[in-house]
């Protein structure tokens, strides 16, 4: 959260203007994303392992073995090939995700910086623009 | 931002951002001496603390639709996705542990699937072609997402609402200190200005 404190000793009157403003509101917003995307993404690489390891699995059963795949709430019942395509479906599909919010935490992160330089360079030390 | 794919959330990247629906705003404040002239300050810490509630419970409010909504659509895309996997099975036998009630599960054999069953709600659920079902699922999913879409874009109007009554609240609150602070200065000069008098006019009077 992002907040303009001025220090006891920070006698300079600065002015806010509404500009400054949206600047402080659109960093406060990100902020908040950044952290939601963080969170998703740590629940998304568990999901993964875990995924992994499933595969694994799968690779050393016998080749006639019978799994049951969970979707939605049923369980659909298997054979190995199938399983496996599933299971490699699932976890491209994760993949992906986890890319997406890199990607998006990088947006985040550039346009972060972008409105730090700014904001600081007003404000120095009146004004904490970090987690 | 151009390598970031377009999300519900791109949204949160705009510099000024409008409510979807009817949700107040809270005024910026361009000008604290003028915005203080004539007001209680203690009025004015009470408004901006009413204002601050409102918009935190409008924030539980919307957090809450959200995490409803992107739910929701999450089960739909499992539908969906199940949909798919029985409609490429048409050729085919194949077993399905199903849930009967909560926790308990039995076995159903689906041989050569034809079509596919929607629960509609009110009780009432219906017979559909996979194509179709895939269709309804579908435009329920974007109704859902639609409304996920403008949920998030009405958050992020409540959280600059916040972070504005913040600001606010400081610029307020600072401008207030530094009022106190001068106003004791002048005092304290007054007073020494007095006190050099009375000791000038002592000094410039000495008793015979």
């Amino acid at each position: 959260m992002s907040k303009v404190l001025i220090d006891k000793n920070d006698e300079v009157d600065l002015e806010v203007t509404s500009q400054d403003q949206k600047m402080i509101n659109l960093f406060g917003r990100l902020n908040n994303r950044k952290h939601e995307l963080l969170k998703m993404k740590a629940y998304k690489q568990e999901a993964l392992e875990k995924s992994g390891d499933a595969r694994d699995e799968i690779f050393l059963a016998d080749d006639d073995a019978k799994f049951n795949y969970t979707m939605g709430q049923a369980f659909l019942e298997t054979d190995k090939v199938e399983s496996e395509t599933l299971v490699e479906r699932f976890i491209e599909k994760l993949e992906t995700e986890i890319k997406q919010i890199d990607s998006e935490v990088s947006a985040i992160n550039s346009k972060h910086q972008e409105l730090k330089v700014l904001l600081y360079a007003k404000f120095k030390n009146s004004i904490n623009l970090e987690e | 931002m151009s390598e970031v794919e377009t999300n519900e959330y791109s949204v949160l990247f705009e510099a000024d951002i409008k409510p979807t629906s009817n949700i107040p705003g809270v005024t910026f404040i361009s000008n604290v001496e003028e915005y203080l002239k004539d007001k209680e300050i203690e009025s004015v810490f009470r408004q901006l603390q009413d204002s601050y509630s409102k918009f935190k419970y409008f924030e539980s409010k919307l957090s809450n639709n959200i995490s409803i909504l992107t739910l929701r659509s999450k089960q739909l895309q499992e539908s969906l996705d199940i949909v798919d996997h029985v409609a490429s099975k048409t050729e085919e036998n194949f077993q399905v542990q199903y849930e009967l009630s909560e926790g308990v599960y039995s076995s159903a054999q689906v041989d050569h699937p034809k079509s596919i069953y929607l629960w509609l709600g009110a009780n009432v659920m219906l017979e559909y072609s996979f194509e179709e079902a895939k269709q309804v699922l579908r435009k329920n999913k974007d109704s859902v997402d639609k409304q996920l879409k403008d949920t998030i874009q009405d958050l992020g109007y409540v959280k600059d609402q916040i972070t504005t009554t913040d600001v606010n609240v400081s610029r307020v609150y600072n401008y207030d200190v530094l009022q106190k602070r001068k106003l004791k200065q002048q005092q304290l000069q007054g007073q020494s200005n007095i006190s050099t008098t009375t000791t000038t006019t002592s000094t410039s009077t000495p008793p015979k």
